[in-house]
Order: structure tokens, then C-alpha cells, then sequence
């Protein structure tokens, strides 16, 4: 009984410490969280590359190579890896040159139209990103889409254009389902900076747009940064929209992860296609980040 | 060069923040507009840069007017409060930047540079990036910046406020003499008077957008013109009294003779009391309420029955060395020509 309370009392302590002495201690419990619902799933999945599965049983005695060898020695693998990075990075360039103007008048803009700015960017994300894809289809789609029957209707064009299944569509969905993920570091970031920059610029001469492109982008670059890895990140993973938009012969590395594992129930070749597909985005955010630190470096310098 | 500001009037919202400016100064002149914080000081240094334009009255840069020019049309040098040098670029390319927006060939643009970081002293800190500077070779960039363009003036927007105490005082020492060896009309804005006595060839008082009072740091020191203008540049003990038949009567045995009529307020500086002997027949008698050395004075408060407010005494140090909290003394003037005496204006 004695021991019981001294355990409880001692839980007790640690939590009032975790709480109240800061330090690393507030995170334990998100560690924990990720460890057992996040990390471990991922290693698991991508220890399934690495071993055989005979029928769903794995097989942990063997350990090898193979199926990863075999699978960048395949060159369907290098084509679909290109098509996921070439549709990921032009989504993002995109995401970037169409958010910066309205992260730019929003810290312009007088109050209202701020809130106006925030709100038309926060909601979309309100909808799941499914029900978006399927918007995009309703608009895009074919003589019944609403695009199209307006032009038809308009008599402008006599046949159905073909937005949907081609690089277009998936890129204009990608494009619009992840602007949020741009505009908001950018709106961060720029909503900080010091204005007299701006008005020394002016004072020492320069028109409003060497002022831009000489000083406040360079400052926003932070922000520019964190947009890009993000957006890039979630464009090069996304799956529901090359599936959807695409059509069934468009294939991106995620929508291949999917068909393996979920479709062909190969879970081999899908867990070896999701650990690369992975890995590889580790890796272009880590020389994201590397970029713009070297960018940057005016903002690493101390005394 | 010459600058004319003719009767500026601006408001915000419904807030006046300056009403009818006038201020004229000469080419090569040093000028400070001193007032508390709010007063517009610093809008209408704003006017002058072109970062706001006012609602109404002209300014003249030389002959030019330049009222509605815009802020990167005028070639007004101007140094801001957090100096707001570009914190990714260089040293050198901080300074340079005016030069490579005009486009100035690049040989021509470093021979420049490099003379205007030698005139600031800060040559052997052309790759240092702004965050790596202490705040006082902050403010020599951002000089450096400014006047690398030769403007037409230059205006200094509280420069000095970042800077440690021991630190601001050579920094304003160091600025008079380099505007003065440029020999470029220059208008500062303060709120701090030790600033303005150091560095001003004359001073502009401004209370709630306007300006009281316009004139050399002595001549503001020792007539202002207000009450106001007394109180804010040094310290001021203020009596108010009414005048019977040309004379005024200040205290005990002490009368003087003046011109106007009705009430007047009378300034006396604290170092035109002295303690006189206890059996004097003019002055006032009081104790000594507070006491402070200051170095080579002494700041005494005293506490006399007819007057509402303390005394405040300087007086040398060693004539103060006994005259603790608690005692008794007799307080009287040096010279009643110092005293300044200040009509109240009549309400019509």
C-alpha cells in the first residue's frame, strides 16, 4: 500500500517537473506519442523492403538486398522517380510565385482585408484534401465539367478540351491544394520585416520595385525557404492528387507506394518504393535548407 | 544647402500633429527640434524626407520647392533611429547602395566607398555584415550611407537613442564635427535636451505641434519664451504672480519692476538662488527637503511655507557641504536681471 502511494507520488513529481522546470521534459510525451505511432510504423514499413513476405508471413531470418538493387536497377522506377520530382518542384515553383504577391498584400492591406487574406487561405484546409480533388474534377472534367460546358456553351471551342488525366490538371490541383502551405510562412515572415528598410531604400533613392527585388525579398528569403521545403516535401509525396487528376495510367512514386501495397499487395516492392521515396525527400529538404543557409549566411554571422 | 519650411500643417485622423511649422535654416547649419515624445518632431522631419507629405504649407529645398517631391526623388540624407542598415548586405555594399541604384560607374563607386568609410573611420570593416558592428559603428554606416550621396541635407531621426549613456555623448561630439567639416545643413530630432545643448547650432522647441520657440541653446537656456520651453530645457522654478502697478513682488523684500500686466510667470534657473545668511531681509526661508551631489554641484530641494512647489537650488559643492537634510536656510537670488519673466497671454 505504502509502495503504491511512493509510485504514484513519484509519477506525480515527474510530471509536475516536466511541466513546471521546462527543458526537454514538456516533449516527452510527443516523443512517446511519435515513437510508437510514428517512427516505429515507418521502420517496420521500410524493414519490409529488406526481407521476403511469403503470403503476408515475413520472413525476419532474410535479410537482403534485392528488392532494392533490383529496383533502381529498373528504369520504370527512374521515370516515375522523375516524373514525382518534375511535378513536385514546378506544383512548388508555382505555389511560390502565386502566394508571394498575396503574402505581400496582406502585410499591405489595412485590417479587414488581412483577416479577408487569412480567412480565403485557412479554409480550404478546413476541407479534406480528397473532397478538393474531386472539386477540381467536377470543374475540369468533360463535356459535363463546368469549364468546358461554359465554353461550349459560349460556342467558343465545338469539342471538350482535355484538362483532366494530363500534367496540367495535376499540377494546377497540386498547385492549389498546397498554396496555404506557401502563403503562410511567407505572411509570417513578411509581415515581421522592419519597414524602414523600405523607406531607407527609398531615401537613398531606389524606385518601389529595386526596392523589392533588392531588399525585401532577400529578407523574406527565411520564409521563401521554409514555403519551399514544405510545399515541396508534401507535392513530392501527395498521391491523391496524381491519382485522381492523373488518371490511372499517371503514375508518381506515391501513387506506385499505394498500388503495391494497397492494389498488388506486393508489400516488398512497395515498402523498398516508400523508403526511397522517403529518403530522398529527407534528403532534397536537408539541400533545401543547406541553399538557403548559404543564402543566408548574413544572418548566422555574430560578432 | 538653405531650408524653408512655410506653415506645415498635417493631421491624422483628427489628431493635429503639426500646426503651422515655420522654420528656416541656413546652408551649413546645425539644427535640433527638441520635444517630449508626441509633440510631431519627428513627423515633420518625415515631411522633409518625403515620408509623409503635409496637408498643407510648402517646403523649400534651396530654391526648389519640394513639398510633394517623392522620398526617392529629393537626395535627403536621412539616418533612422535603428539605423536600418540592410542586414544582408556588407558594409561596403550598405554604403554603395545609393551609388549602384543611380547606376554610377563601378571603378568610381569604390573610390567613394572607400573615402566615406575612411571618413567615418570604419575602412577596415568593409566586409563585416551590420549584425557584426557595435551600435556605434551601427550609426557610422548608416552616416556613411547617407552621405556618400553629398545630400542636399541631412536629418537625423532620434540617431542617438540606441547608443550606451557614455557612448552617446562622443557619438554627438563626433557628429558635430563631422557634419561641420562636411559642411552640410543637418536637422536632428530629440527628446533628450543634453543631445540638443551638445550638437545644436540652434534649437527648435516643439510642443504639440508647434514650435515655441526657435533660437541658439544660451538664448533658449536663458529667455524662454514659455513656460513650457523653460521647463523642458533644464530645470525652471516657476512662480506665478500679478502685477500691481508695474511691479511684481516675488518673495519677501524682493520686487521687480516690469512692462506688462495682468499675471505673469517668473523663471528662475536653479543656479541664480544662493543661501544667504539667516538674518537677510529678502528671500525666502524654507528647509532643506532633498539633497544630491552631482560632481562639482550641489542640487538642494527646499520646502518654503508660502510657496506650493520645492525650491530647486545649485549651487557649488562646497557651499553645500553642511546644509543637511532637516536645517533651516535663507534662500535669496544672485542678480534679479536673470530672472525671465513670461506674460500669460490674455483670453479674448
Amino acid at each position: 500500500m505504502n509502495a503504491h502511494n511512493n509510485l504514484i507520488d513519484s509519477i506525480f513529481e515527474i510530471l509536475r517537473n516536466i511541466i513546471l522546470r521546462g527543458g526537454i521534459g514538456p516533449v516527452i510525451p510527443a516523443i512517446i506519442f511519435l515513437f510508437f505511432f510514428f517512427a516505429m510504423p515507418l521502420v517496420v514499413l521500410c524493414a519490409f523492403g529488406f526481407v521476403s513476405i511469403d503470403r503476408g508471413v515475413v520472413d525476419w531470418t532474410s535479410i537482403s538486398l534485392d528488392h532494392l538493387t533490383s529496383t533502381i536497377k529498373d528504369s520504370l522506377f527512374w521515370h516515375i522517380w522523375w516524373r514525382s520530382f518534375w511535378v513536385g518542384t514546378v506544383s512548388t515553383i508555382f505555389c511560390l510565385c502565386l502566394g508571394y504577391p498575396v503574402a505581400y498584400i496582406y502585410t499591405l492591406a489595412g485590417r479587414g482585408w488581412q483577416i479577408l487574406i487569412l480567412v480565403a487561405t485557412i479554409s480550404p484546409l478546413l476541407t479534406s484534401a480528397l473532397v478538393r480533388t474531386y472539386a477540381w474534377m467536377v470543374i475540369l472534367g468533360g463535356r459535363r465539367g463546368v469549364v468546358n460546358s461554359i465554353l461550349l456553351d459560349l460556342d467558343l471551342i465545338d469539342r471538350p478540351i482535355r484538362f483532366l488525366y494530363s500534367d496540367f490538371s495535376v499540377i494546377l490541383g497540386m498547385t492549389q491544394i498546397h498554396l496555404p502551405f506557401m502563403i503562410l510562412p511567407l505572411i509570417t515572415v513578411l509581415s515581421a520585416r522592419d519597414l524602414s528598410l523600405e523607406q531607407a531604400s527609398l531615401n537613398l533613392g531606389a524606385s518601389r520595385l529595386i526596392t523589392f527585388f533588392k531588399i525585401i525579398v532577400p529578407i523574406s528569403l527565411p520564409g521563401v525557404i521554409a514555403g519551399f521545403a514544405l510545399v515541396f516535401a508534401i507535392s513530392y509525396t501527395n498521391f491523391i492528387v496524381p491519382q485522381l487528376l492523373g488518371g490511372g495510367n499517371y503514375t508518381t512514386l506515391a501513387v506506385q507506394v499505394y498500388e503495391f501495397i494497397v492494389v498488388i499487395l506486393d508489400w516488398n516492392k512497395g515498402a523498398i518504393l516508400a523508403f526511397l521515396l522517403l529518403t530522398s525527400c529527407f534528403f532534397f529538404v536537408l539541400g533545401i535548407n543547406y541553399l538557403g543557409n548559404w543564402a543566408m549566411k548574413w544572418k548566422e554571422v555574430t560578432r | 544647402m538653405q531650408l524653408k519650411i512655410n506653415k506645415i500643417n498635417k493631421k491624422f485622423g483628427d489628431l493635429d500633429v503639426l500646426v503651422d511649422c515655420e522654420l528656416k535654416v541656413m546652408d551649413g547649419e546645425l539644427v535640433t527640434l527638441l520635444g517630449p515624445s508626441g509633440c510631431g518632431k519627428t513627423t515633420l522631419l518625415r515631411c522633409l524626407a518625403g515620408f509623409e507629405i503635409p496637408d498643407s504649407g510648402n517646403v523649400f529645398l534651396g530654391n526648389q520647392e519640394v513639398t510633394n517631391v517623392p522620398c526617392n526623388k529629393r537626395n535627403v540624407g536621412f539616418v533612422f533611429q535603428n539605423y536600418a542598415l540592410f542586414p544582408h548586405l556588407t558594409v561596403a555594399k550598405n554604403v554603395d547602395y545609393g551609388l549602384a541604384v543611380r547606376s554610377v560607374p563601378s571603378k568610381k563607386r569604390k573610390e567613394l566607398v572607400d573615402k566615406t568609410l575612411a571618413l567615418v573611420g570604419l575602412n577596415y570593416l568593409d566586409n563585416r555584415y551590420p549584425k557584426q558592428l557595435s551600435g556605434g559603428q551601427q550609426q557610422r554606416v548608416a552616416l556613411a550611407r547617407a552621405l556618400i550621396l553629398e545630400p542636399k541635407i541631412l536629418l537625423l531621426d532620434e540617431a542617438f537613442n540606441a547608443l550606451d549613456a557614455k557612448l552617446r555623448i562622443s557619438m554627438q561630439i563626433e557628429l558635430r564635427k563631422l557634419v561641420k567639416k562636411v559642411g552640410i545643413t543637418t536637422i536632428c530630432v530629440t527628446h533628450d535636451q543634453i543631445e540638443a545643448l551638445t550638437i545644436s547650432d540652434r534649437i527648435a522647441i516643439m510642443n504639440q505641434g508647434r514650435i515655441d520657440q526657435i533660437g541658439t541653446p544660451s538664448d533658449i537656456y536663458e529667455r524662454p519664451n514659455t513656460e513650457f520651453v523653460a521647463k523642458f530645457l533644464g530645470t525652471a522654478n516657476i512662480f506665478t504672480r500679478k502685477v500691481n502697478n508695474g511691479v511684481v513682488q516675488l518673495a519677501r523684500g524682493l520686487e521687480l519692476s516690469t512692462n506688462y500686466n495682468g499675471e505673469v510667470t517668473i523663471v528662475v534657473r536653479p543656479e541664480d538662488f544662493y543661501i544667504t545668511s539667516e538674518n537677510c531681509k529678502e528671500g525666502w526661508i524654507g528647509t532643506v527637503a532633498f539633497k544630491r551631489l552631482l560632481g562639482p554641484t550641489i542640487e538642494l530641494e527646499i520646502a518654503v511655507d508660502e510657496v506650493e512647489n520645492l525650491l530647486r537650488l545649485s549651487i557649488p559643492r562646497r557651499e553645500g557641504e553642511n546644509l543637511n537634510v532637516g536645517k533651516q536656510v535663507n534662500v535669496s537670488l544672485t542678480d534679479k536681471k536673470n530672472l525671465v519673466v513670461i506674460p500669460h497671454k490674455v483670453e479674448l
